[in-house]
């Protein structure tokens, strides 16, 4: 333990100076801490990977963005863990909530509301993105599945009806497979040309 | 974005930080705020009548003592709070518990002991006004702690209430001319109580980062 102190420390220490390589390779030391933490603690909340790495990005920029109020004549290690603990309780209750909120959807909703994200990510992986789509199948994806509203607040707001909402949905979510799809075959065709390129 | 993107991404906008600059912000937004809430009294109330012989029995002095050391204490847990991982001072608990026995100190005297019910009434008046005045130091106090890392955003906000409190207290100690012991109790202890459950709440909201 004194010495992940003693060398954490001196290593931010040397980032203070302008070493970006200290930099790096420090945040990467920490965030495989970080990400034993965060797994352990939210498999036991009944969340993955995938919302774990979440926890450790958000505690990793956190860190960045305060890294001005560790005072450097006190011990690393408990500026870097009150930080973690900290970023970690927000995102407990933050889940929390989302796993509460789906819990509260109307089923004929919830398959697709999970399906939701998802799909949103897909679309923003393949270069493209809810940008992408129509106004109207946009807005209703964003607040439905990024935003976390419910099928009827998202019909209030719009002024239309909630079945118009439910079709909105699908559409969108549809065109974003679509799109995720045409970037696979896009992807490859070129890999097939540049193999044939190179032969 | 994958974790190792984000790590370089961060390192290239590198780590260079300066960590005095926090303290150095709370410290002289402290001393604005204690300067404005003085020219908001001179302002709009002027000094006490009494100032000449407030100053001599030394009533005033205790007043101005409990106010400072409230004020400083709060200043000295801000300074920690503000700083993820850091423990409490001893020293600023020391300042605002000393205040709080000085309030009981022999130059306030005790008052007219049959003018309970006059107290309470003007001790309202007195609360109200300081209360009043306590508000923009707070605001200005919870937007400088911004710029920290609060990982106890509601403890944070009531150091920010004492803190503001105790420099509202400052000023209007020049205007009020009523120093004895229960009127100082109730009027500065129950501003105290206000703005501090203010603050408490307002930066459990406004804090978080």
């Amino acid at each position: 333990m004194e010495d992940r102190e003693a060398a954490w420390a001196s290593a931010m220490r040397a980032a203070r100076r302008g070493d970006a390589v200290a930099y790096a390779r420090l945040l990467d030391e920490i965030a495989v801490l970080l990400r034993r933490e965060a797994r352990a603690r939210l498999r036991r909340m009944g969340f993955g990977e995938a919302e774990a790495e979440d926890v450790v990005q958000e505690t990793l920029m956190a860190l960045h963005l305060k890294r001005h109020t560790w005072d450097e004549d006190r011990p690393f290690l408990p500026w870097l863990r009150a930080i973690a603990r900290y970023k970690s309780a927000d995102a407990g209750r933050r889940l929390a909530r989302a796993r509460r909120r789906i819990a509260e959807t109307p089923v004929e909703d919830l398959a697709d509301r999970l399906a939701a994200p998802e799909a949103a990510r897909i679309g923003l992986d393949a270069g493209r993105s809810v940008e992408a789509l129509p106004r109207r199948e946009r807005e209703v994806v964003s607040a439905l599945a990024l935003e976390g509203g419910s099928v009827s607040a998202v019909a209030r707001r719009f002024a239309i009806a909630e079945a118009a909402v439910r079709v909105a949905f699908h559409r969108g979510l549809r065109r974003l497979a679509r799109m995720s799809e045409d970037a696979d075959v896009e992807g490859r065709i070129r890999r097939d040309a540049d193999r044939r390129a190179d032969r | 974005m994958r974790t190792d993107e984000l790590i370089d991404r961060l390192a290239a906008e590198g780590a260079s930080a300066e960590s005095g600059e926090l303290d150095r912000r709370l410290a002289g937004a402290a001393v604005a705020r204690g300067a404005l809430s003085l020219a908001l009294v001179l302002a709009f109330f002027g000094l006490r009548p009494d100032l000449g012989s407030a100053l001599a029995s030394g009533s005033l002095l205790v007043k101005l003592a409990v106010a400072l050391g409230l004020a400083t204490g709060a200043l000295g847990l801000l300074r920690r709070l503000v700083r993820p991982g850091t423990p409490p001072s001893l020293w600023a608990l020391i300042s605002i518990g000393g205040a709080l026995l000085l309030v009981v100190a022999p130059p306030l005297g005790s008052g007219q002991e049959d003018a309970f019910a006059v107290s309470a009434a003007r001790a309202f008046d007195c609360t109200m006004r300081m209360a009043l005045l306590a508000l923009a130091p707070l605001v200005l106090s919870l937007s400088a702690l911004r710029a920290g890392a609060p990982t106890h955003p509601r403890l944070a906000g009531a150091a920010a209430g004492l803190l503001s409190v105790g420099l509202a207290a400052l000023g209007y100690a020049l205007w009020c001319p009523y120093d004895d012991a229960p009127h100082v109790l109730l009027a500065y202890g129950g501003a105290a109580l206000a703005v501090i459950a203010l603050g408490a709440l307002a930066g459990a909201q406004a804090l978080r980062w």
